[in-house]
């Protein structure tokens, strides 16, 4: 449909490269038409998790290094996609390790610690009331903190996914592996059993309407 | 603004909640496991693992994303390039940097001063005499079948064997392995159990009553510890008829060599 991220090569015939990579007909050959097939969305990978371009390359030479080391145990008619992420997302992850033992090491650890490092606290809403509003906020939030608990696994985590995370409901359904219709619904039923928890202390009711 | 004040404390609430569940969540799952996640391919105890570790875990939430993304791409300029580099790391790997030798497949090698094979050198005589005798019919099928076996056979059925396993390309579940009745050839790729120690091999296929149906000799392990062989689907009688189990024995070193494993092959 002159979608050009379509792949243009359909998974027979890598099925088919694979096995003859495998079978040691000229694998010099096989293995770099297997390179140049996936170095887009291998590189892509890298790239999209801000790494430098020299990083990028680098990593994805791992990436491949990986595959060629592995290519013997690899068992043909297994889909070689997601073994490919697998190796690309542990190169990324060694390289995480990597850049992070150099920080702990070198003298430029940055004074605000990194969004994703450990010790981050959640956000904290300004009391910009007296003491006694204060009181009354905390309060609240204890108790959203309890309805939050007594919720269903499954609500709670489309509920977190969806105003914690901001995930788009097609989005959570990925995530939790579960269909729109039925993230839809565990939405609606959170929303639902948080107003009838919290609806006649707190007011919420009209909050969820 | 009492609802803008609502919504913020629902969504610090929840805040709270993802920090203090991202301690009990554990570590990062493995990427497989998240390909495997996503794939719904895992088992049910460790995919409720993932996606407790999903709801709490922005980076992995963003990595899971990307499984779907390694597709094969029409290659371009940069790939070309990048190739350059990528062949010159690999080159200093001893898998694509060794001898020659190493990098062609072993079928069975051409008898030098002893046969590779019990019943080709003969079958091949035979087929001299029928030719002889008039038998075009039969000189032309076994001349189609040579002819067959010499060339490439990258779309012949694979059967992928590992040491006490059977696979195939394709085979949900594995263990059993079908051979379309169009089908005259196959290929078997014998995962060695380790690396490989000896510089020839030797194969047998032998059927459910202990009869050797095949036997071949000469063979060298390719660079990545597999022996692949490319045989006649009629060697194996009971491809077609119902299920019929087999088992391949791999004996590597000069001679008869030492039994190095037993594959199992289960036909339907």
């Amino acid at each position: 449909v002159g979608n050009e991220t379509l792949p243009a090569v359909s998974e027979p015939s890598v099925d088919a490269l694979l096995a003859s990579i495998r079978a040691g007909e000229t694998p010099e050959d096989g293995f770099r038409q297997l390179f140049l097939l996936y170095h887009r969305p291998v590189y892509g990978f890298f790239a999209r998790r801000g790494l430098a371009p020299e990083d990028c390359q680098e990593l994805t030479q791992e990436t491949f290094l990986g595959i060629h080391r592995g290519m013997g145990s690899f068992r043909l008619g297994e889909p070689f996609d997601p073994w490919l992420f697998t190796v690309a997302a542990n190169a990324y992850r060694k390289h995480r390790r990597y850049l992070a033992a150099g920080r702990r090491q070198g003298q430029e650890l940055p004074l605000d610690a990194p969004a994703d490092e450990p010790g981050r606290s959640a956000p904290v809403l300004a009391a910009d009331g007296g003491p006694e509003e204060e009181t009354l906020r905390r309060e609240r939030l204890r108790l959203l903190r309890e309805a939050i608990e007594k919720l269903p696994e499954q609500m709670r985590a489309c509920l977190v996914l969806r105003i914690h995370g901001g995930l788009k409901y097609r989005e959570i359904a990925t995530q939790l592996g579960r269909s729109i219709d039925t993230v839809k619904t565990h939405l609606s039923q959170a929303r639902k059993r948080l107003t009838e928890e919290l609806g006649e202390n707190l007011g919420w009711r009209e909050e969820w309407s | 603004m009492v609802m803008k004040d609502r919504a913020a404390e629902l969504e610090s609430a929840l805040g709270q909640w993802v920090e203090e569940a991202s301690a009990e969540a554990g570590p990062h799952p493995d990427p497989a496991d998240l390909a495997a996640y996503l794939g719904g391919e895992l088992a049910d105890d460790r995919a409720d693992a993932v996606r407790r570790h999903l709801v709490v875990c922005a980076e992995c939430r963003e990595l899971l994303l990307e499984v779907e993304r390694f597709a094969p791409s029409p290659p371009d300029a940069d790939a070309e390039a990048a190739w350059e580099a990528m062949a010159a790391r690999l080159a200093d790997t001893p898998a694509l940097s060794g001898a020659p030798a190493a990098r062609v497949v072993p079928f069975v090698r051409p008898p030098a001063s002893k046969p590779a094979s019990r019943w080709l050198p003969w079958a091949v005589a035979a087929s001299f005499l029928l030719v002889a005798a008039g038998l075009g019919s039969w000189a032309l099928t076994l001349r189609r079948a040579v002819l067959d076996l010499g060339g490439p056979q990258v779309n012949a059925p694979i059967v992928d064997l590992y040491p006490g396993s059977a696979r195939r390309s394709g085979a949900a579940g594995g263990g059993a392995v079908e051979l379309p009745s169009g089908v005259r050839l196959f290929t078997l790729i014998l995962n060695l159990p380790g690396p490989s120690e000896h510089d020839s091999y030797r194969a047998e296929i032998v059927d459910g009553g202990g009869r050797v149906v095949w036997s071949g000799g000469g063979l060298a392990a390719n660079p990545y510890g597999s022996l692949t062989l490319i045989l006649p689907r009629s060697l194996l009688a009971g491809a077609g008829r119902g299920s019929e189990e087999y088992s391949v024995r791999l004996y590597g070193g000069a001679g008869d060599g030492e039994l190095i494993d037993v594959y199992s092959l289960a036909l339907e």
